[in-house]
């Protein structure tokens, strides 16, 4: 199994969209991240719901005492409150510069590999500066059922 | 009478030429300190062999090992406790206790944190409290700022009533033979009382922050804060047990060093860690940091210049009367500079120089107390004064709350008045109870 088989092709994101508009590609693909995009094209950075969520809304003293947490802490940081603001914001604050990408014609176990090796949830599939789309655990798991249920080879 | 032998010669300028050279590189922050420190012992071996007035096997002498290892053993003893949650069980179970009020919450808390550091790696013990009392007074609606600072400088203060509580004092008591129970009673006294002065301080000078609130209510669950509660009973049976050592250790004539490494090998063989964490979280930078600075001192030791500084220091201190004056300019000598540059230095330069004044007829006694005091309280003169207070300095910028953000020039007007107040009283009971430090 190749990994072209299983990329969900996407949006890119490109300077001068807001977060809103980021976000809602990756909501609507059900993707973690999205490629961010410079004007000839090129993957120059990604857009993350982990970290921007990470970065905008979960200050860092709560996430080192998050076990020891109860339900009635509204005081800490709520971040319905700061939706609007920050969905409107350009993109271009959030983009991480860390880019992971493989072939399509890549083997699932390699795609895999990385994925565990940088502990990141999705990378994107890119054939001589073409993206293809963005690959997920979610994505893989889901065609392994599917292969198995249909008896495909694999 | 200045005895004609010592004067100053070529090796003493070459020895002190080096160790003011590696200091300023230790202090600009070119390098890493601990680089520093390692290039300024290699320099210094290499020139006092090449001029013969220093060897290889002198240098490996010169580092104190009681030092280096009690230090190790500690901080194994924190690496193997951390993870079991006892540290933030205590933070959030003392916050409790202040049941929302903002002055007690601050009282408590400074007090958890001083108590603990008297034992424990104070670094440690800031790193996991600053996060959480962010989080606590947060919670509680309130600034965390004064809680940061005082955390910060209550920890520096509280370090110095123990031997172990803070590396300058393992060094000075080392070096004076100083027993743990010794070092407790003449500094505990003392150290109480300018905790106290100093707590009314910072009550005073942070009391717009500190106006009661309306939200008392702690929603954090303390019991979930530890995560091996078996891990924590035997952690702290081997804690325990390494501290009662402490109170004897001179009875059984056993290093500190020792006691240390008897309650490292407790907590080992009852917790079994995975011993490579263990050895991996060990602060082997401020190991060298320290073995390098004993090099370089050693080589100025060897060239004979800081017997000089010693015989003229001996020409004022011999003298009883002056002995008191010769204690008190120490101690603001020590502090003025441990806010300015790392207090580890100036320490480890002293000892000697101390150590070289009891073989001319002086009294040190007293003068290890005044180091001890001046470089403690010095800390919280600056925000690079000490480690804790960088610790809290960058947690208040971490944290992402402007109004909690603690600049250099906000402590230096908090901390610097706090630092001389604190002074202040120290030299008061110093010279009030003068027979008794001697």
């Amino acid at each position: 199994m190749i990994l072209a088989n299983l990329a969900k092709p996407t949006q890119v994101v490109k300077s001068g969209m807001t977060l809103r508009e980021a976000l809602d590609i990756c909501v609507k693909c059900d993707v973690p991240g999205v490629p961010f995009v410079d004007d000839a094209g090129e993957i120059i950075g990604r857009i993350c719901i982990r970290e921007t969520l990470r970065k905008t809304c979960i200050p860092s003293y709560v996430v080192d005492a998050a076990h020891v947490l109860g339900d009635d802490i509204h005081e800490v940081n709520i971040p319905e409150l700061h939706a609007v603001d920050l969905l409107s914001q350009p993109v271009d604050h959030f983009i991480l510069a860390t880019v992971i990408t493989v072939t399509s014609q890549s083997p699932v176990i390699k795609g895999l590999a990385i994925l565990e090796q940088l502990q990141s949830d999705y990378l994107f599939l890119v054939d001589d500066g073409d993206y293809k789309g963005v690959v997920t655990h979610m994505g893989i798991a889901q065609r392994l059922l599917e292969a198995v249920a249909g008896d495909d080879v694999i | 009478m200045p005895n004609p032998e010592l004067a100053l010669n070529a090796n003493m300028y070459i020895a002190g030429a080096t160790l003011i050279l590696a200091y300023i590189l230790i202090f600009s922050e070119v390098i890493h300190r601990t680089s520093a420190a390692i290039i300024g012992a290699v320099v210094m071996v290499g020139v006092g062999m090449f001029r013969g007035f220093y060897t290889q096997e002198q240098a490996l002498v010169a580092v104190d090992g009681n030092t280096i290892l009690l230090l190790t053993g500690m901080m194994m003893i924190v690496v193997m406790l951390r993870p079991t949650g006892g540290f933030e069980y205590l933070a959030i179970r003392i916050a409790k206790l202040s049941q929302g009020d903002p002055r007690r919450l601050l009282v408590y808390l400074g007090a958890a944190v001083s108590l603990v550091t008297m034992f424990l790696d104070n670094v440690t013990t800031v790193l996991i409290f600053a996060p959480l009392t962010v989080l606590i007074t947060r919670i509680l609606g309130i600034n965390p700022l004064p809680y940061l600072f005082a955390e910060a400088m209550l920890s520096n203060i509280g370090g110095i009533a123990t031997l172990v509580g803070d590396p300058p004092n393992i060094i000075i008591g080392s070096a004076g033979n100083i027993d743990f129970t010794t070092f407790l009673v003449h500094m505990f006294p003392p150290v109480l009382v300018i905790w106290l002065g100093t707590v009314v301080v910072i009550l005073f000078m942070f009391r717009s922050y500190l106006e009661p609130t309306d939200k008392n209510l702690l929603d954090l669950d303390e019991s979930k804060a530890i995560t091996d509660k078996t891990g924590l009973v035997k952690g702290m049976i081997a804690l325990c047990i390494t501290v009662l050592l402490f109170f004897v250790h001179h009875r059984f004539h056993f290093y500190p060093a020792y006691v240390a490494f008897i309650g490292v090998a407790i907590a080992a063989a009852l917790l079994r860690p995975d011993p490579e964490p263990v050895f991996g979280k060990v602060e082997w930078s401020v190991l060298f940091f320290f073995a390098g600075l004993f090099v370089i001192v050693g080589g100025v030791e060897a060239s004979g210049l800081l017997d000089l500084i010693g015989h003229r220091f001996a020409e004022v201190a011999q003298d009883p009367s002056q002995l008191m004056i010769t204690g008190v300019l120490l101690m603001w000598a020590a502090a003025i500079l441990s806010a300015v540059v790392d207090n580890i230095p100036f320490t480890v330069t002293m000892t000697p120089i101390i150590v070289g004044l009891e073989s001319q007829g002086v009294n040190i006694t007293p003068l290890w107390w005044a180091l001890a005091l001046g470089v403690g309280l010095g800390g919280n003169g600056s925000h690079i004064g000490a480690t804790a207070n960088v610790i809290c300095v960058a947690e208040s910028e971490r944290c992402g709350i402007p109004e909690a953000r603690i600049t250099p020039l906000m402590w230096l007007r908090i901390g610097m008045p706090t630092m001389i107040f604190g002074l202040i009283l120290a030299t008061v009971l110093y010279i009030s109870f003068f027979s008794f430090f001697t």
